[in-house]
């Protein structure tokens, strides 16, 4: 399934709740993470989840701590108090747009 | 699948190579390894793979190859447009032929290959040379050709100056993306480098044959190239770099002045963790290093040379040098065996640093052409430097006068006794024969730190003036500290610092006053703080091409940039810090100068210009933050690109806008043609004494490189208590055969009557000049006198010379013509005004009684008085020089310069004498204006003599001439005295109009001058005291000389315009 353009504007939301509910977790286990959850039918590229993870991180709604893993440094992210707060407006956000958009998609129309 | 260790070394050198930063690098890097990990066992990394998914995957997170590929490109573009920019401002303002000060010596000793004054800069005469060469034999051009190559000397500073900058850039900024932040970077680079190629004391050299562009070029690649090996962490730099600082010495010894802030470079990079201590110790071992290289290397290393050849020649009777080439052998053959030890041994630095030496000495080898060259006696061979004992004394400066720096005497001390040291040596025959010692003189009063410590003639009443002392008050550690701070350091370090960046007030040479040679911002209110009133400012500030006023935007923006630089990056700031130190206030430390110095100094401080430009480039970024914090939501490239505009605006243009003027020096040839007039003054094969720098070197230049009038012997007294240069003067130079001269080499060689006390025998009588010259010369010890070290020297019995004048030998040798025969005396009488002879006064006396009239005798006229050894009487001018002529003495109490040998003088003025040069040049400098305003002082005494002789017509034509081509425009009120001269003959040539309009002119200049001086406050005004007195006496003069002629109208005029000053004075 191509869902790169579709998972654009949600991938914010999607990041925010999976930490949400995880306390803490790295790149890679997100990507992984993401996978398994939708049975493979969603990967997020790199080149998506970095960026959007940095950017996060500048605006002050996740930060970071590092440990020493199998000789590697591996940075965890975690979401600030602020990005609580945020989570559960995107989360409500995405809902209903999911909702507005099924009932575009759904070709029943309601006043016939 | 688990990673084998070589695998994962591999994956690491992919990612560490393009990462932006550390964590960039970790964060990759474990998502590679983690996601190998969880893959199949089947499936191999494949190198090709990983590079190409950190490109495409991560890309924000690395630079690109095809990224980091255009990013150098770039710079490499934007380095060599800054060089070619910097290049052609050059190339427009250049001069086109010699310059005064130095330049003409060193054009002359570039050209042919000659010894040029200590501590000699042969690596510089060489690619002068080559410069040179580019005229491709049209002497003419030889010197335009080597101004050229200072241009692009300074050029490639520029260039190297923007590769600094972006190095440093880079390295600060190298976090984020190479491509987001290249903008940034190439602004700060463009911005520095080009406002230090307009500033006032850079571009001064880059258009003139001077040794500091290519001096700063040095500074500027040995500085890049540390930042490369920091970069790039190969020592190979570091072997380069002392390479090239042994090829600085070649140069200026400037260039060493890098070194300590290169040991702080190579401390941050090395060490581990940034401590004080540390920083210390490593400014310290750089110190330590300047003084190996300064005093080990540079002298103490020729010093053992010039032992070792003593002992060769003196010891075991081998030739001359034969123990310095044994030295120079057994040196490098210990060199060598040191680096296979290292080598044998595995020493890593030591190895390193025996390369590194072995490259420091090749580069110092350039000396080698000075003592080579001085062996072939060529016409300018300053100080000699044939033997190491010479060239020792050559590379110690010998010459200077050293001035104490830790302790030492003040100004008021007395001498008390004398300190003798080693011995001197000079080349006799076959051995070194002992020349004498290097003597100090012992004070009765000293302190440390010393600072006023000049007896040198006037330099006492500057401290006392300078420090608010009495007449008999002795000078406190706090009067000397007060010196220091406040006239070394901030007259004479502060001031050029600001000329540069806040703006200049004119080109006046400073040594105190309000209106002269002061820095200023042009801001009016902030000014007059220190300057007193600016808003009614005299002409000679407000029309002097020098006035440039920068509002100090260059100062505050690279203030800015040492703060951006500081917050991001300690380390680099200090770095940049310790070099603009040590290339400016350490300086002024080491130099310790003395009041009165002959010529503004800004020259010798220029590196720490560059390195403050290196800040003013990185302002940009400040200005473009404070820009993306003030104006919302602009867009961060659109920030840098109003900041870029904003201060390529407010600095590198306004400098170069301001500064055009006074700095484009294209079609000025004033100095040559100078140079030619004085030597048209002379009749043919004549001697003509002259004395230093601006009297000696253009004609030093016109003779050895253009060729002209080589028949004329310059003889310069500075030079003449050296035995070589009496040598060399007796023989064959070039047309000019050799001077007469009866003295044989050992009765003047070096260590051999050196001072020749006067010693009053009595004698009522004048006594023939050719005896006094057989007294000093006499090898007898009944004609000697016993000196208080108990040895004999020659001595002056009498002061009282005279010489018999055969007149029919006067008008064989074309001296007079047949009907000046009446006007000349038999015996020419006259009294020696100093205490002592000295070996150069011997040498003259000499001179004038070996010649006997056969060649025609000159004196320059802007020498000291002592120069002329007391014929005053006898001289007459004949242009730009004095001829000695035995007239009858006149009663008529004028001064040298009023006396005319007047229709020799009219054909020389009219026929020989071409002034074309002041009126094409676009700015004259201070030494041109000072030459226009003795060729005025000249011309106008030749006109009233010629009017006083009954010869009308040729006064008109000289006046005429004068008119036509020299310039009339004052720049002080000291000029304008010149102004009364040619007011007072137009008068007297019946030239009435034109004479009230000169008048009417030179009235408005004073007054605008007066009116400023008399809006100062009281206490200001004082100092003005001078210029008062003249103003007000050139006035008076011009109203009475009008009155006089009956120009009422006129006279009245300007005796108003007296009153209405009086009234305000």
């Amino acid at each position: 399934m191509s869902t790169n353009g579709m998972l654009k504007g949600s991938l914010q939301t999607i990041i925010l709740k999976l930490l949400h509910e995880n306390e803490k977790m790295y790149g890679y286990e997100i990507t992984r993470k993401v996978k398994e959850i939708t049975r493979g039918e969603i990967s997020l590229t790199e080149g998506a989840l970095y960026p959007s993870l940095h950017k996060m991180e500048a605006e002050g709604i996740l930060s970071t701590t590092t440990e020493m893993v199998d000789n590697r440094v591996r940075k965890y992210y975690f979401l600030t108090p602020q990005g609580h707060e945020q989570v559960e407006n995107k989360v409500s956000e995405a809902k209903s747009f999911i909702e507005s958009l099924e009932l575009l998609l759904n070709l029943k129309p309601r006043i016939s | 699948m688990k990673l084998t260790v070589q695998q994962k070394r591999e994956i690491k050198e992919i990612v560490a190579a393009s990462a932006i930063n550390e964590n960039a690098f970790n964060e990759m890097y474990d998502h590679i390894l983690s996601d190998l990990e969880q893959r199949p066992e089947a499936v191999q990394p494949e190198r090709d793979k990983i590079q190409q998914m950190v490109f495409s995957e991560f890309s924000e997170m690395v630079n690109t190859d095809a990224e980091v590929k255009n990013y150098h490109r770039l710079n490499n573009i934007l380095g060599l447009i800054m060089f070619a920019a910097a290049l052609c401002i050059y190339w427009c303002t250049m001069e086109p032929t010699v310059s005064f000060w130095d330049c003409g010596e060193f054009i002359s000793a570039s050209w042919k290959m000659e010894v040029g004054h200590q501590p000699g800069a042969p690596l510089f005469l060489m690619l002068s040379k080559v410069f040179g060469l580019m005229s491709l034999g049209n002497a003419a051009r030889i010197a335009y050709w080597t101004n050229f190559g200072a241009s692009v000397s300074s050029a490639a500073a520029i260039m190297f100056l923007f590769w600094t900058i972006t190095l440093i850039g880079r390295k600060i900024m190298g976090g984020q993306k190479l491509k987001r932040v290249a903008p940034a970077i190439f602004a700060a680079g463009i911005i520095g480098s080009l406002s230090f190629a307009v500033s006032d004391t850079f571009w001064f050299s880059a258009v003139e044959s001077e040794v500091y562009a290519l001096s700063v070029l040095f500074t500027a690649v040995t500085f890049w190239l540390i930042l490369k090996w920091e970069r790039s962490g190969s020592d190979r730099y570091l072997v380069l770099i002392a390479y090239l600082t042994g090829l600085s010495i070649g140069v200026h010894l400037l260039s060493l002045l890098t070194i300590p802030s290169l040991s702080l470079v190579v401390y941050y990079s090395k060490t581990k963790k940034v401590s004080v201590g540390g920083i210390l110790k490593a400014f310290i071992s750089g110190c330590i290093l300047v003084a190996l290289v300064q005093f080990g290397i540079i002298q103490y290393l020729v010093l053992a040379a010039a032992k070792t050849d003593l002992l060769f020649v003196n010891t075991f009777g081998l030739p001359f040098c034969s123990g310095a080439v044994a030295f120079v052998l057994l040196a490098g053959i210990a060199i060598a065996w040191g680096i296979r030890y290292a080598v044998r041994i595995r020493h890593y630095y030591l190895h390193l640093g025996l390369i590194c030496l072995s490259f420091l000495l090749l580069g110092f080898s350039s000396y080698f052409m000075i003592i080579i060259r001085a062996n072939a006696k060529p016409a300018i061979n300053l100080s000699n430097p044939d033997t190491p004992f010479s060239l020792y004394s050559y590379l110690s400066r010998s010459n200077y006068l050293e001035a104490p720096l830790f302790y030492g005497n003040t100004f008021d001390a007395r001498v008390t006794g004398e300190n003798t040291g080693a011995n001197t040596y000079r080349r006799g025959e076959k051995k070194y024969e002992v020349s004498g010692q290097i003597s100090r003189p012992e004070y009765d009063r000293n302190m440390l730190f010393p600072r006023i410590y000049s007896q040198r003639q006037g330099h006492a009443d500057y401290y006392r003036n300078w420090l608010g002392l009495g007449e008999e008050e002795s000078p406190s550690f706090s009067d000397n500290i007060k010196f220091f701070t406040s006239w070394q350091m901030g007259f004479m370090y502060w001031r050029y610092f600001f000329w540069n960046f806040a703006g200049r007030q004119n080109d006046l040479q400073g040594f105190g006053s309000p209106v002269e040679g002061n820095w200023i911002t042009g801001i009016k209110p902030l000014d007059s703080v220190r300057l007193g009133n600016q808003w009614a400012l005299p002409p000679s500030v407000t029309a002097n091409a020098a006035y440039n006023r920068f509002f100090a935007f260059p100062l505050i923006l690279g203030l800015a940039g040492l703060f951006w630089l500081y917050r991001r990056d300690k380390n680099k700031a200090l770095t940049l810090l310790c070099l603009f130190f040590f290339t400016g206030l350490a300086i002024i430390l080491y130099l310790n100068q003395d009041p009165l110095q002959p010529r503004e100094r800004d020259y010798a401080y220029v590196g720490s210009f560059y390195v403050f430009a290196i800040f003013i480039g990185f302002g940009v970024l400040l200005v473009r933050d404070l820009l993306v914090k003030i104006v919302p939501r602009i867009p961060s490239q659109a920030g840098l690109f109003g900041a870029f505009l904003i201060c390529l605006a407010a600095v590198p243009f306004l400098m170069g806008s301001q500064g055009w003027n006074d700095h484009d020096r294209s079609g000025k040839y004033t100095a040559r043609d100078w140079a030619r007039n004085y030597l048209n003054s002379c009749a043919p094969n004549a001697i003509l004494f002259t004395n230093a720098d601006n009297d000696t070197y253009p004609l030093w230049y016109i003779q050895e490189v253009e060729k002209f009038r080589t028949d004329v012997r310059v003889v310069c007294i500075q030079f003449l208590s050296d035995d070589s240069y009496i040598d060399a003067l007796k023989k064959q130079l070039n047309k000019s055969a050799p001077l007469p001269i009866s003295m044989r080499h050992d009765q003047y060689a070096d260590g051999v009557r050196d001072y020749m006390p006067y010693v009053d025998y009595k004698i009522q009588d004048s006594v023939e000049l050719k005896d006094i010259l057989s007294v000093l010369t006499s090898p007898n010890q009944n004609d000697m006198v016993e000196m208080s070290d108990g040895s004999y020297a020659n001595f002056l019995p009498t002061r009282k010379f005279k010489m018999s004048v055969d007149k029919d030998q006067l008008i064989r040798t074309h001296t007079v013509s047949a009907n000046e025969k009446a006007s000349l005396t038999s015996s020419m009488e006259w009294n020696f005004d100093k205490q002592y002879a000295t070996k150069a006064d011997m040498a003259m006396f000499d001179i004038l009684v070996t010649n006997n009239w056969k060649r025609p005798v000159y004196f320059a006229t802007s020498v000291s008085s002592d120069t002329y050894l007391g014929l005053d009487d006898y001289l007459y001018l004949e242009g730009y020089a004095y001829r000695l002529i035995p007239f009858n003495k006149a009663a008529d109490g004028k001064d040298k310069s009023q006396r005319t040998h007047s229709d020799v003088m009219y054909s020389n003025v009219i026929n020989k004498f071409d002034y074309g040069s002041f009126k094409q040049t676009h700015c004259l400098d201070p030494e041109s204006r000072r030459i226009a305003l003795t060729s005025w002082d000249f011309n106008n005494n030749l006109v009233a003599n010629l009017i006083n002789e009954g010869k009308p017509v040729k006064a008109a034509r000289v006046m005429k001439k004068s008119l036509k081509d020299l310039p009339e425009k004052n720049y002080t009120i000291q000029d304008t005295l010149a102004r009364l001269a040619t007011i007072q003959n137009l008068y007297a040539l019946n030239q009435t109009s034109q004479a009230n309009n000169e008048a009417q002119e030179t009235c408005k200049f004073i007054t605008g001058e007066l009116n400023y001086i008399s809006i100062q406050p009281e206490e200001k005004r004082r100092s003005f005291i001078s210029d008062i007195r003249l103003g007000l006496y050139v006035m008076n003069t011009m109203s009475k000389l009008a009155a006089a002629y009956s120009q009422q109208a006129v006279s009245t005029g300007i005796k108003k315009e007296m009153d209405s000053l009086g009234l305000l004075m």
